[in-house]
């Protein structure tokens, strides 16, 4: 199964190839305001790097944030246009999942990956590995770390926060946690090999996403709403 | 050839395609245009980041749309062509990523079109442009004078030194208390008004084509402040204030075309669709023995047919894009290149 993978929730963007688990080609980029205009060429790249036609791919996974909402459209929107018009299925992935995913091997409780929501929130949400299946035991929030600390004590496990976040947000974390639970400083971010790999699992199990419907995870309703108190089921 | 057209610089998702084009200009196969009318009504305004939300969801079954009404494949396309600016940034990129995400995985050329010279060419669909001839751009967001020598060759000539007339109408529109979106409700309710109305006092702004709409905007204000106006009387202050607006426009392109050499006028943009303004500019370009084109009012608002048609005519003219083209809220309207002859 060919699977072409693309991850826009934070600055480092990325994009893979996998076959049958083995990554055949991957790339990845820090932006700055410029992914739309660098995005697709790589893209196109990609695939010649490894040695795969448009046509070729089985399924497209994308990932879904929460992060940037701009670089999260654009990323889906070009996923959305590759899928409509290869007639390619479609799943959308947490980013938040396949930072948990990347990490699963090496801690262990309940795994919490968090991206700075700036407005001193964090996007986190949680995860727990049983016999090499991963379950959801807290859905994505944008939450302040006292707030966010005390929506996963409930769950009763030990955790362990890791991510990308603000010295400060790291310091504030670690304030708020008890003796069992740890915040790891190294920088993880979300990878397209393992949207593609959660995208693969998603697929076999439902069949994967609507294409036309499929939105980002946006958490946050746009500040027009929060404003005004209207909620227009845009998340 | 067939070209795809993507429009979603604002608030509508549109894609459209288009065949040619050939001698009587690029013909139309389908138009689909999803607004977000009911959505911003809500905040009495577009509220970009709304706008952003919607496209994502709208774009795909809007492009699916514009291809099964033309009974088009994939294979059948030539070129894909999609506006790259100005408009809300958020909701551009996802007309273009889109159009890139296409163009890559069907291998197709990318042709990059500026809002304004979409808007030139629905003057082009099922209907030619003449050269050399004056442009009224009116819209929403926009007001231009462009004298056009050949396609792809512009000389902005004048524009609006404050706000478009379309802006002008909708804040009028707010002045009167109508709905969201405003200016078809101002005109509207304009067009109830017996008999003849003044206009209200105008910028003149001598020795230039450029328009002002602020003056007449603070006309209307002081106007609804100072008196008590009954229905009629808001009826006839909204006629004087499309008076006032559609008079600028015609005058100044009038003025224009004059000055260019007597020229045809070609009147595009949503605020070409108004119905005042094209009587009034009818009426003075016959007077001044002018020409004066309109294309059919579906074509005049945002849509993807003219960006189609425009991409159509730059992708014969200037040839493709890279797939490295950017897009901006701010850009300017560029002659094209010219492709190399061999």
């Amino acid at each position: 199964m060919l699977i072409l993978a693309l991850e826009t929730a934070t600055e480092r963007v990325s994009a893979a190839l996998v076959s049958d688990a083995e990554v055949r080609a991957a790339w990845h980029a820090e932006t700055a305001g410029d992914l739309c205009r660098r995005f697709a060429p790589h893209i196109a790249e990609l695939l010649e790097r490894g040695d795969a036609d448009f046509g070729e791919i089985d399924l497209i996974a994308v990932g879904l944030g929460p992060g940037s909402f701009t670089s999260l459209r654009i990323g889906l929107a070009t996923a959305k246009a590759i899928a409509h018009s290869r007639d390619v299925p479609l799943v959308g992935i947490s980013s938040l999942a396949a930072m948990a995913w990347q990490v699963r091997r090496r801690f262990s409780g309940l795994l919490c990956p968090v991206l700075d929501a700036r407005r001193g929130d964090l996007y986190a949400a949680g995860y727990q590995v049983a016999d090499g299946a991963m379950h959801q035991l807290q859905s994505e929030v944008a939450a302040k770390p006292q707030a966010l600390a005390a929506a996963l004590r409930q769950h009763g496990y030990p955790i362990t926060f890791f991510g990308e976040m603000a010295p400060d947000q790291a310091r504030a974390l670690e304030d708020l946690c008890p003796k069992d639970w740890k915040v790891v400083r190294d920088t993880v971010r979300p990878d397209a090999p393992c949207i593609a790999e959660l995208g693969r699992l998603r697929f076999e199990s439902d069949g994967g996403d609507d294409l036309a419907s499929l939105r980002p995870i946006y958490v946050r309703m746009s500040y027009a709403e929060e404003r005004f108190d209207i909620d227009l089921g845009l998340r | 050839m067939l070209t795809l057209g993507i429009e979603t610089s604002c608030d509508e998702t549109a894609a459209a395609v288009v065949r040619g084009p050939g001698e009587a200009g690029v013909e139309l196969l389908s138009s689909v245009v999803a607004s977000q009318d009911d959505l911003h009504a809500h905040f009495g305004g577009i509220v970009p980041e709304v706008a952003s939300r919607r496209h994502i969801e709208m774009i795909m079954p809007v492009v699916g749309e514009a291809l099964q009404r033309a009974q088009a494949e994939w294979d059948d396309l030539s070129a894909i062509a999609v506006t790259v600016g100005p408009g809300l940034i958020g909701s551009l990129v996802v007309g273009v990523a889109a159009a890139k995400g296409l163009a890559i995985a069907r291998g197709l050329p990318l042709v990059g079109v500026h809002h304004l010279e979409g808007h030139i060419y629905s003057a082009a669909i099922d209907s030619t442009l003449t050269f050399p001839s004056v442009v009224l751009i009116a819209s929403g967001g926009h007001s231009h004078l462009v004298l056009m020598r050949e396609h792809g060759e512009y000389e902005v000539l004048g524009r609006t030194l404050d706000d478009a007339p379309g802006e002008a109408f909708d804040k009028g529109a707010r002045l009167l208390g109508l709905p969201y979106p405003g200016g078809p409700a101002l005109a509207e309710l304009a067009d109830s008004s017996a008999g003849r109305v003044d206009p209200l006092p105008r910028a003149r702004l001598p020795g230039s084509l450029d328009f002002s709409f602020s003056g007449v905007k603070t006309a209307l204000a002081r106007l609804v402040k100072e008196q008590e106006l009954d229905a009629e009387g808001r009826a006839r202050a909204a006629a004087a204030y499309q008076e006032s607006i559609a008079l600028s426009l015609a005058e100044r392109a009038i003025e224009a075309a004059e000055e260019s050499g007597y020229l045809p006028i070609v009147a595009v943009g949503g605020v070409a669709c108004n119905r005042r303004l094209r009587a009034l500019l009818a009426a003075k370009a016959e007077e001044a023995g002018l020409p004066v084109i309109f294309p059919d009012t579906k074509l005049c608002t945002d849509n993807g047919a003219m960006v189609a048609a425009a991409g159509a005519h730059k992708f014969g003219h200037a040839g493709a894009d890279s797939l490295d083209l950017d897009c901006a809220a701010n850009l300017q309207l560029r002659s094209w290149p010219r492709a190399e002859q061999d």
